[in-house]
């Protein structure tokens, strides 16, 4: 009797588990997939660029050379470093505004305000994270780009600078803070979460030694919710490396790759970050050259994404283990 | 044997918001003893004890009328932060659930003191172990300082927790039930820890627990729904209670 009854639960309970292992294995299988078909529609470039592909910038004047070129004879020779550097740059500077604001509001939100103010604020929050990005991209073509032009450009500057790249509103630090509004609803939802999270106990902990409410938060609430702001800043990582559309609409459209001596100015000038690229040359992929390269844009924007997720495995590791958590 | 503190409640009342909690108690905790606070669950004994560190000013609503002196000084008297906050680093708290921070021991160890003095590896770790040696728990974890606190069992946690509130040299210390998580051996080692640390602290600890009461209190103080029935040297209590409710009470009939 029992054993009868062990055994017809036990096929109850493994149906499910196997359908739960097949859609797993689809998945995987799916996301190989795709790493095949892009890479195999990559590799005439990066065949013929070699490492030059990411060691050497000149996007900008190849893929019109490209688009020219015959697929009989198909221009093959790409340096991407500009774009690189663009992806990097615009999603470095979004992720450290996005991470201040992020963590700043979800801190007012959850330590400051009382459950009616948080609960708009969290409201707000979350339709932020629903508007499509290229609502995000109009509003900083209508907002953001003026209102550089007009604190930091004028035709001075443009004068100066006309060597290097043609200044205006639609630049580096366009693309940054229309990123960082993309990026800081996701970094406050998960940090509002995280900071929730850490048990009262541990906050009194605080408190019975005669710390502050602002000691307390930066001393025992902020490193607990610390796995939820690192989950918060990877996601908004790859929010930042993959958003194409609203960037296209505010970066300036060129591979420019700064300058160092040009400090701050390289803020003011153009940049194409890989993502912007695709969307920005889409219409000329009909030339095999082009869509070669495209393809090896998205093939290292998602060779970017995997060491992303690999190393924000190891920032998290390394940091349990300096706490004793972890061996 | 330093002398420790004189703690006095004057006609302590604590109000939650919408409920009185405890109702006008007096009573006086003279340096160097333990004084058990006893009742049943919801008698008030909790909010008590933390209105002595002032914990509750952290619950919105909260209100205690009366006074509370230490060594004569009105805590309630001043409700700047800065007091408040440095009446707490002169006050141990022990909770009823251990709570160390998910991070090292040694780390747990430094909290406190990093809040107050300048960081000083040698001086910090010194006083670590030391603490950590008088609340016999030295060596049993001495080879895993930097291990996760979290790897301990909850009567180490406990007692590491109790080291880490002695790491401000408090001259009182508020234990809420400390024993209730862990063993019978655990709380034995707890319990001479206690008899040690009064030396030269004065401690209130809050138990359930009539043996445990009888064993290590000097003075014991009953609570009924919210109010002080009454109070005295633990001999007398425990031989002679006034009333029928405190009878009943030390005898289980409840
Ligand atoms: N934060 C709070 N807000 C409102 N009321 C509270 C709060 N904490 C406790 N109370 C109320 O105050 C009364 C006394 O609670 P307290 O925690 O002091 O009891 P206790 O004697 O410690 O009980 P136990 O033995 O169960 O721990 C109870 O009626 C309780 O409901
Ligand atoms: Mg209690």
């Amino acid at each position: 009797m029992y054993s009868i009854q062990h055994r017809s639960q036990k096929r109850a309970e493994s149906l499910p588990k196997y359908l739960i292992y097949l859609f797993s294995a689809i998945s995987i299988a799916v996301i190989f997939l795709i790493f095949i078909f892009v890479f195999s529609k990559a590799w005439p470039v990066i065949k013929n660029s070699g490492l030059s592909l990411i060691t050497s910038s000149g996007f900008d004047r190849q893929v019109q050379e490209g688009f020219y070129s015959s697929d009989a004879e198909p221009l093959l020779h790409y340096g991407l470093l500009g774009l690189v550097s663009g992806t990097l740059v615009t999603t470095l500077i979004a992720l450290l505004f996005a991470g201040l604001i992020g963590v700043g509001a979800a801190v007012i939100i959850c330590e400051y305000s009382n459950r009616k103010i948080s609960g708009v604020l969290i409201a707000i929050v979350r339709l932020l994270a629903s508007v499509p990005s290229v609502v995000f991209g109009l509003i900083g073509i209508l907002t953001v780009v003026p209102l550089i032009e007009k604190l930091f450009v004028n035709t001075d500057m443009q004068i100066k600078y006309l060597d290097h790249f043609q200044m205006s509103g639609r630049n580096l630090l366009a693309a940054a803070i229309v990123l960082t509004f993309m990026i800081a609803p996701t970094v406050i939802s998960l940090t509002v979460d995280a900071i929730r999270s850490v048990s009262d106990i541990y906050k009194e902990t605080g408190y019975a030694f005669g710390m502050s409410k602002f000691r307390v938060i930066a001393k025992i609430i902020l490193p607990g919710a610390r796995s939820g702001i690192l989950a918060g800043l990877i996601l908004g990582a790859g929010r930042g490396i993959g958003e194409a559309i609203a960037v296209s609409m505010v970066c300036g459209g060129l591979g420019f790759l700064p300058i160092p001596s040009l400090g701050f100015i390289n803020f003011l000038a153009p940049t194409l970050p890989l993502a912007a690229a695709i969307i920005n040359k889409s219409e000329a992929i009909g030339s095999f050259s082009v869509e070669s390269a495209l393809f090896s844009c998205g093939a290292i924007l998602l060779l970017i994404g995997a060491f992303l997720s690999i190393g924000a495995k190891a920032v998290e590791k390394r940091m349990r283990k300096k706490d004793g958590l972890e061996n | 044997m330093v002398k420790a503190a004189t703690i006095t409640l004057k006609n302590v009342s604590c109000h939650y918001r919408g409920n009185t909690a405890l109702k006008n108690t007096s009573l006086e905790v003279p340096p160097n003893s333990i004084y058990a606070f006893i009742g049943p669950s919801g008698c008030g004994k909790t909010t008590l004890l933390r209105s002595i560190n002032r914990m509750n000013d952290l619950i919105p609503g909260f209100r205690l009328d009366g006074s509370i002196e230490i060594d004569g000084e009105n805590i309630y008297a001043d409700s700047s932060k800065k007091y408040v906050e440095d009446l707490r680093r002169r006050i141990g708290i022990i909770f009823q659930q251990p709570n160390p921070l998910p991070t090292s021991i040694l780390k747990n160890m430094y909290l406190p003191l990093r809040e107050h003095y300048v960081f000083d590896n040698d001086h910090f770790r010194q006083k670590a172990i030391a603490n950590l040696q008088e609340a016999a728990i030295y060596d049993e974890v001495k080879d895993r300082l930097d291990k996760s606190a979290l790897s301990l069992s909850g009567g180490q946690r406990q007692r590491l927790c109790i080291a880490r509130a002695m790491m401000l040299d408090p001259k009182i210390m508020l234990f809420d039930e400390p024993c209730s998580a862990i063993d019978p051996v655990a709380t034995l080692k707890i319990e001479d820890l206690l008899n040690d640390l009064k030396k030269d602290r004065t401690i209130i600890i809050v138990t359930h627990n009539m043996e445990q009461a009888k064993r290590i209190a000097d003075y014991v103080a009953f609570f009924y729904k919210g109010e002080m029935v009454e109070a005295g040297k633990a001999m007398d209590i425990f031989t002679r209670p006034q009333t029928e409710i405190l009878h009943n009470y030390i005898t289980g009939r409840f």
